[in-house]
C-alpha cells in the first residue's frame, strides 16, 4: 500500500459536474481529491475483502444475538424503538448498503473503527467518481470497485414495491447528491422512485402520504433513525405499513455500543479492536466515541479533542489504533457491503487522525 | 476467492437519471433499461421460459416515470419535490375510516437543522 502523488485533471470539476457529482468542493474546498492517489497490491485488496466478509458474518451474529437477548439498553437504542426493531430484525428485512471504516496499512490486518449502518454516505464518489478516475488515468490498473454493479443487482432482491420513494433532509448538496445517485441505481434495476425532502412526507392518520397524498409503502431514507424516532412523526412509525431502507434493525450495528458486543463475542479477533461501554477497560489508550455521534463530531482520545453537539450522549471506549500515515495524511477505508457481500472501497484522509466531514476522498488503484 | 481473482476492465457503468444516459466508463456504451428488458424478453421467448410473458410485460409497462429532479440544471428528469408514483393505493385501502383527505406534513426533518446533514 502507497500513496502516490499526481497532478490533478484540469477539468475534473466539468466531468464531475457532467456526471451529476455535486459535492466535488464543499464549501469551496476540494472534497474529490485528484492531488494523490492510493495503490494497493492483488493481496492487500483481498486481504481488505476477507476482513470485510469476516465483519458482516459477525455482524450478522452478532446482531441476532442483541435481539434475542434485548440489549436495547447497553446499545442505547432510541426509547420506544425496540419492538420495531425486534419486528424489523424477525422478519428480516433485507438491509440494502452499509460502509464499515477501517484502519489498514498494508502490514497487519485490517482493524473495524466503525460500522456505518443506518446512513453511510461517500457512496457515489466511490461507486462512480473514482472509476471514471481510473479509465482517464491508468488503462492497465484495476480498482477495488464493484458498488455500482451490485446495488442495480440489490434492488429487485430486497422484496420492495414496484415503487420506491426516496428522502433526505434539505439544505445537504452531498445528502441530496447520494440520494439521486440510489435513484439512478434503483431506475436501472426497474424501480420507480420518486423524490421528495424528509419535511414533506405527510401522514394521513393512518399512512405516510407523499405530496400527491400517495401512500409511500417504501422508502429509502437518507435520515438517522435516530433522529426520526424522536421527531413529531416518530411515533407513527410502528403503526404505518412502510418498509424502510435502511430497516429498523440497522439501529442496532449503527450503536457504537455494538463495537463492544462484538468484541465480547469474538474477544481477540483479528479485525477488531477492544471496546467497552466503561473507560479503563482496554488496558491501554484510548479513544471515546459517543454513541450515535457522526463526523468524528465530540470524539476524545490522545492529544485530540472535537467538538460538537453530541457531548451528552454515552460513550464507547475502544483501544485507541492511531490511523497510519501516508504523505502527510492518515487515510480510513471505508469498506461498502451491498445486499450482504463485499463491494469495493473507497478512501477518505484527513491532515489529523480523525475523520470528518471536512475530510478529502482520495481515488485508489491496483 | 478474493475480489483480485475477478477481472474488472470490462465493467461498464453507466448513470440515467444523472447523466442523462451517458455512459461513464470506457469500456462500453449504456444501454437503455428499455431495450435491456426487451432483450430480456426475447430472449425468455426463445428459451420459451415459464416467466416469459411476465417478463414481457415489464418490457411493455416499464418506463422511466420518476419525478422529484431537484434544482439542478442537468437532471434529466423535470420538476423538484412531488411524487410521480403509478401504482394505485389499494393495498393500503382497507380500513382507510381513520384516514384524513389532508395530510399533515413537518413532522420529520427537525433534527437535520442542527446537524447539517445526515453523512456519517
Amino acid at each position: 500500500m502507497e500513496r502516490l502523488r499526481q497532478d490533478p485533471r484540469s477539468d475534473r470539476l466539468e466531468r464531475a459536474r457532467r456526471m451529476g457529482f455535486t459535492f466535488a468542493e464543499i464549501e469551496g474546498e476540494p472534497y474529490w481529491d485528484e492531488t494523490a492517489y492510493y495503490r494497493f497490491t492483488e493481496a492487500e485488496v483481498d486481504v481488505l475483502d476477507d476482513a470485510t466478509a469476516a465483519i458482516q458474518r459477525m455482524l450478522t451474529e452478532a446482531t441476532d444475538y442483541a435481539v434475542k437477548n434485548n440489549l436495547n439498553e447497553p446499545l442505547g437504542t432510541p426509547a420506544g424503538a425496540w419492538p420495531i426493531v425486534k419486528r424489523s430484525w424477525e422478519q428480516r428485512e433485507p438491509s440494502l448498503y452499509g460502509r464499515l471504516d477501517l484502519r489498514f496499512d498494508g502490514q497487519g490486518p485490517p482493524k473495524l473503527l466503525e460500522i456505518n449502518a443506518d446512513t453511510p454516505t461517500a457512496l457515489f464518489e466511490a461507486a462512480v467518481i473514482q472509476w471514471e478516475w481510473l479509465q482517464c488515468t491508468d488503462e492497465t490498473a484495476d480498482q477495488f470497485n464493484a458498488i455500482h454493479e451490485k446495488l442495480i443487482a440489490a434492488w429487485p432482491r430486497l422484496g420492495l414495491p414496484g415503487t420506491v420513494h426516496f428522502t433526505c433532509a434539505r439544505d445537504s448538496d452531498e445528502d441530496r447528491g447520494t440520494v439521486d445517485y440510489l435513484r439512478d441505481t434503483a431506475i436501472q434495476a426497474g424501480i420507480t422512485a420518486p423524490f421528495l425532502y424528509v419535511d414533506e412526507i405527510g401522514w394521513n392518520g393512518q399512512v405516510f402520504t407523499d405530496l400527491s397524498e400517495t401512500p409511500i409503502e417504501a422508502v429509502f431514507k437518507l435520515y438517522p433513525w435516530d433522529w426520526m424516532l424522536r421527531e413529531q412523526f416518530g411515533h407513527n412509525v410502528p403503526m404505518a405499513r412502510t418498509r424502510w431502507i435502511e430497516p429498523a434493525w440497522r439501529l442496532v450495528p449503527a450503536s457504537k455500543a455494538f463495537l463492544s458486543l462484538l468484541w465480547y463475542l469474538y474477544p481477540d479477533h483479528p479485525n477488531l479492536l477492544p471496546a467497552f461501554t466503561e473507560p479503563g477497560k482496554t488496558g491501554g489508550p484510548e479513544i471515546a466515541k459517543p454513541l450515535w455521534g457522526r463526523e468524528g463530531a465530540n470524539i476524545s482520545a490522545p492529544g485530540i479533542e472535537t467538538d460538537g453537539p453530541y457531548a451528552d450522549q454515552k460513550k464507547l471506549y475502544q483501544a485507541y489504533a492511531e490511523l497510519p500515515v501516508f504523505g502527510g495524511r492518515y487515510p480510513v477505508i471505508g469498506s461498502w457491503i451491498i445486499a450482504g457481500e463485499p463491494a469495493g472501497i473507497g478512501i477518505r484522509e484527513d491532515a489529523t487522525p480523525i475523520t470528518r466531514d471536512t475530510s478529502r476522498f482520495v481515488p485508489h488503484l491496483f | 476467492m478474493g475480489y483480485a481473482m475477478f477481472m474488472r476492465r470490462s465493467r461498464s457503468v453507466c448513470l440515467i437519471l444523472l447523466a442523462g444516459g451517458v455512459a461513464v466508463s470506457l469500456a462500453g456504451g449504456c444501454e437503455s433499461r428499455q431495450a435491456q428488458l426487451q432483450r430480456e424478453c426475447a430472449a425468455a421467448r426463445a428459451e420459451m421460459r415459464p416467466d416469459a410473458e411476465q417478463i414481457c410485460a415489464r418490457s411493455v409497462s416499464r418506463s422511466y416515470s420518476s419525478s422529484g429532479g431537484g434544482s439542478h440544471g442537468w437532471w434529466f428528469f423535470g420538476r423538484s419535490g412531488g411524487s410521480s408514483s403509478t401504482r394505485t393505493a389499494s393495498a393500503f385501502s382497507s380500513g382507510r375510516s381513520g384516514a384524513s383527505a389532508t395530510s399533515a406534513r413537518g413532522g420529520f426533518g427537525g433534527t437535520a437543522s442542527a446537524h447539517g446533514g445526515a453523512s456519517s
